[in-house]
């Protein structure tokens, strides 16, 4: 079966509400209750594998920021994966299906394991806001890797609010978004400790004269 | 004690602590940041100001405290800043030897 075909059969299969089936001239009763009673628990089926989503997206809110993303990720493909597949697909799926309910038992052991901060507040969250989404997550991202715990919360926060009430308005979208840039990385050279080796003389000397040391050894 | 304080307090360091004196309860990363380019006119990474400020805060100039978060700050907490009295005393001391250097001098 070709891919295109495969994923559209799938689709229909699973997803796609299914349709009520219309008696045809010549159908049996005995045939079109069977049908109708089969499309009855198809819907049943599909309305339980939504409601269990959500549930799992409820849920996934009440973790931390840096973790809910993972939460939400290894969640919604066990349940795409329960819920699509049904019981006979679990079957050919368990390794898969093993692999990833571990994968988020061990998110959700550090994430319960997360030192608890001033939680934050869910309604305040960027994606609630109307400016929100514009500046750039990567940046985000690279000083929730690079930071300490403390420098996230402080410093992310400090750059998004001068990011939204000062540069944006002053500078535009794109110009800002480059500002953001600029802060992130001179942020992690300052405060990340290889960054600040880096930064430092002794560092950059220390460096050159590995470098020059290994140059003459390969001469 | 004084002349100790006073070699360990850096010009960056005596604009941070000169920014909190100025902010007094209002004193978080941005203000301070915005403080400085505001009154300096030179343009300052959040990165320095809160390198300054950790160095400030071991050395017991300054005390900090965790506050509200904002929308526009996508729910994170703001970190307070305070001046200690060891670090009033310290800018002071600064600023008398300045003023005492450049009494009587003519810069033109």
């Amino acid at each position: 079966m070709r891919k295109r075909a495969f994923g559209r059969w799938y689709a229909r299969q699973f997803w796609e509400r299914p349709k009520r089936p219309i008696r045809k001239s010549g159908m049996s009763e005995r045939t079109f209750n069977r049908r109708l009673s089969n499309w009855e628990a198809r819907i049943r089926y599909r309305v339980c594998r939504i409601s269990r989503i959500r549930k799992c997206m409820e849920d996934f809110k009440q973790y931390p920021q840096p973790h809910r993303h993972k939460i939400a990720k290894f969640d919604l493909i066990l349940q795409a994966l329960y819920g699509s597949t049904g019981n006979h697909g679990a079957f050919f799926l368990f390794p898969i299906i093993l692999a990833l309910e571990l994968a988020q038992s061990c998110t959700m052991f550090v994430a319960n394991r997360a030192v608890p901060y001033p939680r934050r507040d869910v309604s305040q969250k960027p994606g609630n806001t109307a400016q929100s989404g514009k500046h750039p997550v990567f940046a985000e991202y690279l000083l929730f890797l690079f930071l300490n715990r403390d420098d996230r919360e402080q410093i992310s926060g400090d750059l998004q609010e001068e990011f939204l009430t000062s540069v944006v308005p002053k500078f535009g979208v794109k110009r800002a978004r480059l500002w953001y840039w600029v802060q992130t990385i001179t942020t992690i050279l300052r405060r990340n400790r290889i960054g600040r080796w880096l930064l430092t003389s002794g560092g950059m000397i220390g460096l050159g004269h590995w470098l020059w040391r290994k140059m003459i050894e390969l001469s | 004690m004084q002349m100790d304080e006073l070699q360990r307090l850096g010009p960056f360091e005596e604009l941070v602590l000169l920014a909190l004196v100025r902010l007094r309860t209002n004193a978080y990363g941005v203000t301070i940041r915005r403080e400085i380019v505001k009154r300096t006119g030179k343009e300052v990474s959040f990165g320095a100001v809160y390198t300054t400020l950790d160095r400030l805060e071991a050395k017991g100039y300054v005390s900090s405290k965790w506050g509200e978060s904002t929308p526009e700050r996508g729910g994170r907490a703001k970190r307070y800043f305070v001046i200690e009295a060891p670090g009033r005393r310290a800018l002071n001391s600064a600023h008398d030897i300045l003023i005492k250097m450049a009494a009587g001098v003519s810069y033109a």
